[in-house]
């Protein structure tokens, strides 16, 4: 068995923990798409008065959900940490290296990370279409809102999970 | 006689500057090859202390160590890693198991680095656990055992990596003398099968007596030292009769 294949073995045991961390993770990254969402929609773009103010609503309301999200992960991740200490003493004592137990630590939360991320852009995507009818109606816009997936949009909630993620 | 560990005229000193206190010093002690030793003396000897240096845990003030002729106090932290990979077992009283993971993966589990395959890692698994009589608990989790079999689970699992000396701080600590004398059984019979050394901390006489050979820790230095002469009854006797000399410690299990 190497890091990987343990790492692996890990997240199996482990996902009971991890369950209502990655519920919060993926309805944050889903909330976060539905946004960028509405920020890449070609028909919402081309209603001039939204350009007025729901563009930058969205903005400013997905600025404050990735610093909530990034305060939750960095809080729980180091939760975890504490929780795990007792993981990390056996490894030690089989005589696990450091530099490895970093390693099998490190896979581990890319799993949880890349299921987050998965499970999120699926909800979001599902969703999308609900929220923003539901926003064109808040707003009293007149805009059919057709169900679009928007490329970008996923790029972007890619992008910007990925550095979260990987700066974690 | 083989000699597997020894240790020449070691001291640990707690504290920093000012308030340094050795708690343990002038150890000297020899150890062969399957010998099941205990090392007993009252609360604060040091008993602790002396098994974390000789199991690599923590690092010596001064003196040396040799595990199978090499020098521990001259190692580095990767060879460190290696020694305690392929050379060194641990059992603690609270037995150290995850609790998310099945019995069989908790044994497994110092076997995940080596490149053992899966059908070897299984054998050697089912192999030790008969042994230990826990065939039937393997695919059970941490909590669904008593805390006879989860000791038991541990030993096994610190014998997985067949190390040459298993170190234990009181393992019965946390049983009763049923769970305890089955667990002690056991460690017993390893010299013959395994060839295992063990090294066992306790202040209990009764779990003392089923050494081959006890040494006594008081005041942070090695105070006496007592050989089993293959009776376990009157090895307890002696063992009783030498803690009333050295004074202080009462038997709970009379
Ligand atoms: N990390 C530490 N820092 C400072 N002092 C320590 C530390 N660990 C142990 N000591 C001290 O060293 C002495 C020996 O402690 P040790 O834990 O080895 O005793 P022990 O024989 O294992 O006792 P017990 O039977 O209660 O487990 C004690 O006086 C203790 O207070
Ligand atoms: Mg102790």
């Amino acid at each position: 068995m190497n890091a990987f294949s343990l790492a692996l073995k890990l997240f199996r045991s482990n996902v009971k923990t991890y369950t209502f961390y990655i519920a919060v993770m993926t309805v944050a990254v889903a909330v976060y798409y539905d946004f960028m969402a509405l920020k890449h929609n070609p028909e919402v773009l081309q209603t001039r008065e939204v350009l007025l103010y729901a563009k930058s609503a969205a903005q400013i309301t997905s600025v404050v959900t990735l610093i909530v999200l990034v305060f939750f992960m960095w809080y729980s991740s180091s939760f975890f940490l504490k929780q795990r200490t007792k993981e990390i003493g056996i490894y030690a004592l089989a005589g696990i290296s450091n530099a490895k137990i970093g390693l099998v630590f490190a896979v581990e939360s890319i799993f949880i990370g890349l299921t987050a991320l998965a499970g999120g852009l699926l909800f979001g995507i599902l969703f999308s279409k609900l929220f923003l009818m539901a926003l064109a109606k808040c707003t009293l816009l007149d805009v059919t809102v057709p169900f679009t997936v928007p490329t970008s949009a996923v790029t972007e909630v890619m992008i910007t999970f990925g550095i979260i993620f990987l700066a974690l | 006689m083989e000699t597997i560990l020894s240790v020449r005229s070691l001291k640990k000193e707690y504290g920093s500057r000012g308030t340094r206190f050795a708690a343990l010093h002038d150890v000297d002690l020899e150890v062969q090859k399957g010998e099941f030793l205990a090392v007993m003396g009252p609360s604060g000897s040091g008993k602790t202390t002396l098994l974390n240096l000789m199991s690599t845990i923590d690092q010596a003030t001064a003196g040396e160590i040799y595990i199978d002729g090499r020098n521990l106090t001259r190692m580095k932290n990767g060879d460190l890693a290696k020694l305690r990979r392929n050379k060194i077992g641990f059992v603690f009283q609270d037995f150290n198991l995850l609790d998310n993971m099945t019995i069989m993966d908790n044994i497994a589990l110092p076997l995940a680095l080596n490149k053992a395959n899966h059908k070897e890692i299984l054998a050697a698994v089912e192999e030790l656990a008969a042994f230990f009589g826990l065939t039937d608990q393997l695919h059970k989790y941490p909590y669904q055992l008593s805390g006879g079999q989860k000791q038991r689970a541990a030993v096994t699992r610190a014998l997985i990596t067949k190390p040459s000396v298993v170190f234990a701080d009181e393992p019965t600590g946390a049983l009763d003398t049923k769970a305890s004398t089955e667990l002690l059984d056991c460690l017993r019979g390893l010299k013959p099968k395994y060839g295992t050394t063990v090294i066992m901390v306790t202040h209990d006489a009764f779990c003392a007596s089923f050494s081959d050979r006890v040494m006594f820790l008081k005041d942070g230095t090695l105070h006496a030292r007592l050989d089993s002469s293959g009776s376990r009854k009157d090895f307890y006797q002696k063992i009783l009769e030498m803690l009333a000399a050295m004074g202080g410690i009462t038997n709970e299990r009379l």
